[in-house]
């Protein structure tokens, strides 16, 4: 369970270097798309629908499981705080059931609209040029799928007791030593 | 059951969710696809969630999120404000309490590069409070000034609740940012009048002055203002002059702020890196909530539960003073136990009707939320920047003792909302002066 557990770290580390690159992209092609059309008149065509349809589902959905392993999504602890450590264990596994359905339900309706989609070769259109952007709606399944990984490997590891290969350190306390 | 019975049965159960560490953002998806289900069908319920959390994230406003955080994280490791903070420090150094009023402008300087309170908290804390115990500063002042400061970073654009903000009540971003800078500056000019009342009523919190800065010395320190300076004129000239949307000042700020960190030498592959997954870390943690708060408006107004809270809540309230009072009220006890980004993209499908109805301005209402959900990022128990402080500073401190000291500032906030609230041109003169 443990090697298990290493192996979907390993994965989602992955994922986090993908979207960060994605965060530098998205910085460097905006500034490119800005001194392009100041400086020489010539704008980066479709950075708008690139920005958009890309590099925001893939930032966002791409990560949502990244935050999970970290424990970064946004809790209220303060009332599971006061319980005892037993009901306290409890409602973590519920907390962790139910974020699983969640995920789960976002991953299915993910996955049909993207096939659906991907049949129609779904394109958007920026000033008179058409890009396409079916490709994108891949990234909210496979997120959704990844994110629903995480949750269901904590759950068995709870529930059983073993020790867990995921990296759960909380980068806030990076953040702040660095 | 009624459609609006099922509604009041949904936000109970999305207490309840959150209330057991549901995060906030799964909470809210799960309670509106249920409740769609419930009230619509299966159809409507997996036709939303198909839809909405696409269509909402891919969204051009929204994209200037990422690149401010990146901006503020960038500048955070990169330490750029260090300059700034040097500069006040000699230019305030003949006054009362000089480090502490120096740290309140240095937090305003990093809110211009920063859009979160917690950050600029961090940035400035790192740098003020070894500066001001070294110079006998009692601990409780230094601290919990570093501690308020960071709330301005919110307020003074770029700001991450700023921007949610504006995409929920669908008005201006840079109009709301205009109307954050007058508030943080007037914010700004609060704390340091708390401060010199403090020290002029007691001198021993802030005994040491130095008097022998120099004229030259003072000029000097403002050559290391450069980075924040040069950044600031490419954001806001950009941003206020119309050339620039807010994502494209974010990505040049950031660029910026990259470039001058290398320049000047303080830029490693490490922090760079460490600042990008800071940024898509956020990011996520962020928008899954705003994509949750999204479906739940749909479903608060099928079911129409929505509306009748939002009839019930003015009802009650029938004249304006009492509603703002009320308003005021709640928000400062939410924040004193739930993050502010959540407690606002939670209520705001409740509230908005609300303040639309009462004819209020929609920007003026956005940036008094913003203050009274800053305030919340100070308040025991859970004040997020005085944790921040207190991690900083470690063992030295008591985090009991920081809270003492952020009272007296919590009192100033208190009337600056009530000025804010009474007049509300303080805040619309800018943004209309702009448009």
């Amino acid at each position: 369970m443990f090697q298990i557990g290493r192996s979907l770290s390993f994965v989602v580390k992955g994922a986090s270097l993908v979207g960060a690159i994605c965060v530098v992209l998205m910085m460097l092609h905006v500034t490119a798309d800005v001194a392009g059309r100041y400086l020489f008149n010539a704008p980066l065509p479709g950075t708008i629908v690139v920005v958009a349809n890309y590099y925001m589902i893939i930032i966002v959905f791409l990560a949502i499981g990244v935050a999970e392993e970290r424990q970064s999504h946004i809790t209220v602890d303060i009332v599971t705080d006061l319980m005892p450590p037993r009901p306290r264990s409890m409602f973590s596994v519920f907390a962790s059931v139910v974020t699983l359905a969640v995920v789960l339900v976002l991953m299915i309706s993910g996955y049909t609209e993207a096939m659906k989609k991907t049949k129609m070769g779904a394109t958007m259109e920026q000033g008179s040029e058409l890009f396409e952007i079916w490709q994108s709606y891949w990234f909210i399944p496979a997120g959704a799928a990844l994110m629903a990984l995480v949750v269901a490997y904590r759950i068995i590891v709870t529930v059983t007791g073993q020790k867990t290969g995921l990296s759960e350190t909380d980068p806030e306390a990076n953040f702040i030593n660095d | 059951m009624t459609d609006a019975a099922i509604g009041l049965t949904g936000l109970g159960a999305l207490i309840a969710l959150i209330a057991v560490r549901v995060p906030i953002g799964i909470a809210l998806i799960g309670v509106s696809f249920t409740g769609l289900y419930v009230l619509m069908g299966p159809r409507v319920a997996w036709g939303a969630m198909a839809i909405i959390p696409y269509k909402f994230t891919s969204s051009w406003i929204l994209s200037s999120i990422p690149m401010f955080l990146f901006l503020g994280f960038i500048s955070y490791h990169t330490q750029l404000t260090r300059g700034m903070f040097n500069a006040a420090r000699l230019w305030m150094a003949s006054f009362p309490g000089g480090l502490a009023i120096a740290s309140i402008l240095g937090s305003a300087a990093f809110a211009a590069v920063s859009g979160s309170s917690i950050a600029c908290s961090a940035a400035m804390g790192r740098i003020a409070i070894p500066e001001m115990l070294k110079h006998k500063y009692h601990p409780e002042l230094a601290t919990s000034t570093v501690a308020v400061a960071g709330t301005i970073g919110a307020m003074i654009p770029p700001s991450i609740i700023l921007i949610l903000y504006g995409v929920i009540a669908q008005i201006s971003i840079t109009q709301l940012f205009l109307g954050g800078v007058v508030a943080g500056l007037i914010t700004a000019l609060g704390y340091i009048i708390v401060v010199l009342v403090r020290v002029g009523l007691n001198p021993a919190l802030a005994p040491e002055k130095d008097e022998s800065v120099t004229l030259r010395e003072k000029l000097l320190a403002l050559r290391e203002t450069w980075p924040i300076l040069l950044i600031m004129v490419g954001i806001f000239g950009g941003l206020f002059g119309g050339v620039f949307t807010p994502t494209e000042a974010g990505a040049v700020g950031a660029f910026l702020a990259c470039m001058v960190a290398i320049v000047s030498g303080r830029m490693t592959l490490g922090r760079f890196l460490t600042a990008a997954r800071e940024t898509l870390m956020t990011t996520a943690a962020l928008l899954i909530i705003a994509i949750g708060a999204s479906l739940l408006t749909r479903f608060l107004a099928l079911s129409g539960a929505g509306d009748m809270l939002s009839e019930g809540i003015l009802s009650i309230a029938t004249n304006p003073v009492l509603l703002m009072v009320g308003i005021v009220v709640v928000y400062l006890l939410m924040g004193m136990f739930l993050e502010p980004i959540g407690a606002m993209l939670l209520t705001l499908p409740i509230i908005l009707p609300v303040v639309d109805a009462s004819g209020w301005s929609l920007l003026w209402f956005g940036v008094v939320l913003t203050k009274l959900l800053e305030i919340g990022m100070i308040t025991p128990p859970i004040g997020m920047n005085v944790f921040v402080i207190k991690s900083v500073v470690g063992d030295l401190v008591k985090i009991s003792s920081i809270y003492r000291g952020v009272f007296w500032f919590v009192i100033m906030d208190l009337f600056v909302v009530a000025i804010l609230s009474a007049f509300p041109q303080l805040i619309l003169w800018l943004p209309n002066l702009v448009n």
